[in-house]
């Protein structure tokens, strides 16, 4: 705590510091918000200027980037019904309907409400809790390392948005393609075909790239004119009216906040499930619960409050794995973890006792951040309206510029860039077979650091398996993560059975 | 007036597994192909482990098999899938594809552009490389205003350039040959080298 305070001293004394994470605001609210550009790709855009500064400011910039890119998809989802991410789908399904009612004002207000609520009290649970779960996990050995990635790795199959068994197929592409190189213990080439590039292996930076990056471009590129037409002045006149909910709506919503926020910091710790899992489960429970969910759709606040509070309360939960584990909870995470390794740097327990300044820049950087979101995100309103005349080439041209930027200054290696391309390929038609792509990348992020693991504890109990469930927590996390994989078998063997049941009664 | 995509195309997206039957069955037993090709090389990965150490072919053997696994699971769910169908397609006298909402050409015209540009880079440099890039990715984008398009390309390239030469240092690709001398001519005279 101490750290901490000093931390935030040093980050109003620092306006470099507030600066970067300014501008990762701007830059997310608007990557966020405009169709084809995710604020993944907007985060990749600016990894070459990141990868280039000091640690603790590179942070900032792309948590700003996190934060402001979750929010900014919910401005365009409310006035054009336009989510600009996945992850704000649902609040297009509700902050549209109340548009039409002629409360888009409300529903802009709420949203920046619920997100600022959910990311502002997820930051602070990383800040209490980061350090204890550090504590804990510095006492972890291998084994329960590896039964933590294992959990991680088997929730794909069921927190995925997609078939289970594409996830999981995706997954076991990125775990293999993680083998490629010299392996860490023995040092035994694999799969290098006595070639000299590959025997580092295949750097994840230049396959997020992409994957995320350039797969996006191509399909924003390549898909046929879907447009609608959408009035500018309408959407201006709504922006124009936002407002805040006042003390008794607020009122009304604080469960629904309360369970959207512990939903969103739960689901952004599973590594591999993120903002947009966040969101519909949140959004599906505040259904679930409701007294009227035949009205979830139609205008609802609920369904706003819920998918926009839960979706911003993942970062914490994906901050809080990243920290304290060295596990990236996503795509965003992911990314940040490039950072630290490019720098030399093992997120984990072990920074908290080697750099504990860095992690409390980065606790008062997300304390921070969220307070600035607030003010930014409410002044990005009505320039988000005008913004969505940037033409669709400019933009395609730019991101993929600026991918090669992003996978070169990695090693300063054209083979990457190359790398990244083909990536992309592979990854546009990897989504158009509904096959995706964020487990493949998690899988050669998260594959290395489990075959380590895994081998470590097999050298030290001499091959014995059964060590894996003798030990409490890694039991614990073993069995869960059997359970996760045969959930969606169990799911379809009841499905299958229920079918021929009903079909016997008629 | 402001254009752009509508969150209507959402569902179509979903819906388009019916018309992948076919293409989706050979994109598993591809995938299925390679994981065996690649598990017949795990044999030829050299075991230098210690005595009685596991090899250190266990862990990729087991992504292998996994995804061959998932594959032929994949390719044979696809193929029931298709049955089903088409019986229904029949019914309602339609087929949509995964392929509707892309236009095929203009894919094929990105993915080629994306796959030249390392190439470019690497005989002209990144400067004339992204300048040529950029200028036929808007043209061929319906981007054609010649001043705001020149705007964005030369403005575009200079920038970064500056950026990442000037401030950051990164040793950007300067080409081969010609190429080389005109790049470090630019770079001299923008004095950002």
């Amino acid at each position: 705590m101490e750290n901490l305070g000093a931390a935030l001293l040093s980050l109003v004394q620092d306006p470099m510091l507030i600066l970067m994470m300014i501008v990762g605001i701007v830059i997310g609210i608007v990557a966020g918000a405009l169709p084809g550009l995710t604020m993944v790709a907007g985060m990749l855009m600016v990894l070459p200027f990141a990868l280039q500064m000091d640690v603790g400011r590179a942070l900032l910039l792309l948590f700003g980037i996190y934060i402001g890119g979750i929010y900014g998809g919910s401005i365009t989802a409310i006035l054009f019904n336009i989510p600009g991410d996945p992850m704000n789908v649902c609040t297009a399904l509700d902050g549209y309907a109340l548009n039409k009612k002629g409360r888009g004002g409300f529903a802009l207000g709420l949203a920046l409400l619920s997100s600022n609520l959910g990311g502002f009290l997820s930051a602070v649970v990383v800040v209490l809790a980061a350090p204890l779960l550090a504590a804990v996990a510095l006492k972890f050995s291998a084994v329960e390392f590896f039964a933590i990635l294992f959990f991680g790795l088997a929730t794909v199959s069921i927190l995925g948005t997609g078939s289970p068994s594409k996830s999981l197929l995706s997954l076991c592409v990125g775990l293999f393609l993680g083998t490629v190189g010299v392996e860490g213990i023995t040092g035994t080439p694999r799969f290098t075909f006595g070639t000299e590039l590959l025997a580092g292996g295949i750097n994840f930076v230049p396959v997020l790239v992409g994957m995320f990056a350039v797969g996006e471009v191509l399909d924003m590129v390549s898909s046929r004119n879907h447009d609608v037409v959408v009035e500018r002045d309408e959407a201006m006149a709504v922006s124009r009216r936002a407002r805040l909910p006042n003390f008794r709506e607020c009122w009304e919503l604080k469960f629904t906040w309360l369970r959207s926020w512990l939903i969103g910091m739960f689901v952004g710790f599973i590594p591999a499930a993120g903002a947009t899992v966040a969101a519909f489960l949140g959004y599906g429970l505040e259904k679930q619960v409701s007294r009227h969910p035949e009205e979830f759709g139609r205008g609802r606040p609920e369904g706003v409050a819920a998918g926009e509070c839960a979706n911003e309360a993942s970062t914490g939960g994906a901050m809080l794995s990243l920290l304290s584990l060295g596990i990236p909870g996503s795509a965003a995470t992911a990314i940040m973890l490039a950072v630290f390794m490019v720098k030399g740097l093992e997120p984990g327990p072990q920074i908290f006792v080697k750099m504990p300044e860095l992690v409390s820049l980065v606790f008062a950087g997300m304390l921070v951040a969220n307070i600035l979101k607030f003010g930014i995100g409410w002044l990005f309103i009505k320039p988000m309206v005008r913004l969505m005349d940037v033409p669709k080439p400019v933009m395609a041209a730019l991101i993929l510029v600026l991918s090669f930027f992003g996978a070169f200054t990695v090693r300063n290696e054209i083979l990457d860039v190359w790398m990244a391309m083909a990536a992309g390929v592979i990854g546009f038609f990897m989504r158009r077979f509904d096959f995706p792509t964020a487990p493949l990348v998690l899988g050669l992020i998260l594959g290395p650091l489990a075959e380590d693991k895994f081998m470590t504890s097999m050298y030290s109990h001499h091959n014995d398996f059964s060590v894996f469930f003798t030990r409490p927590v890694s039991a614990v996390f073993i069995i869960a993560g059997i359970i996760a994989l045969l959930l969606p078998v169990i799911r379809s063997w009841r499905q299958g059975n229920g079918s021929s049941t009903e079909g016997e009664n008629e | 007036m402001i254009r752009a995509k509508s969150m209507d195309r959402l569902p179509a997206r979903q819906g388009r597994s019916s018309v992948l039957l076919n293409s989706g069955v050979i994109a598993n037993l591809l995938v299925a192909a390679v994981a065996g090709f690649f598990l017949l090389q795990c044999r030829c990965i050299p075991e230098n482990q210690p005595a009685g150490e596991l090899s250190v072919r266990v862990w990729p053997t087991m992504a292998l098999l996994g995804l061959l696994a998932l594959s032929l699971y994949n390719a044979a769910a696809a193929v029931i899938s298709a049955s089903r169908e088409r019986e229904i397609q029949d019914d309602q006298g339609m087929r949509e594809g995964i392929w509707t909402d892309v236009d095929l050409k203009k894919l094929a015209t990105a993915v080629v552009l994306v796959l030249v540009y390392p190439l470019m880079m690497e005989t002209m440099g990144f400067a004339l490389a992204t300048v040529v890039f950029m200028a036929v990715f808007l043209w061929w984008g319906g981007y054609r205003d010649p001043v705001k398009a020149s705007l964005v390309v030369v403005g575009g390239t200079l920038a970064m350039l500056y950026v990442f030469v000037k401030l950051v240092y990164v040793p950007l690709p300067r080409g081969i040959g010609f190429f080389e001398t005109f790049t470090v001519g630019l770079y001299s005279l923008l004095q950002i080298w």
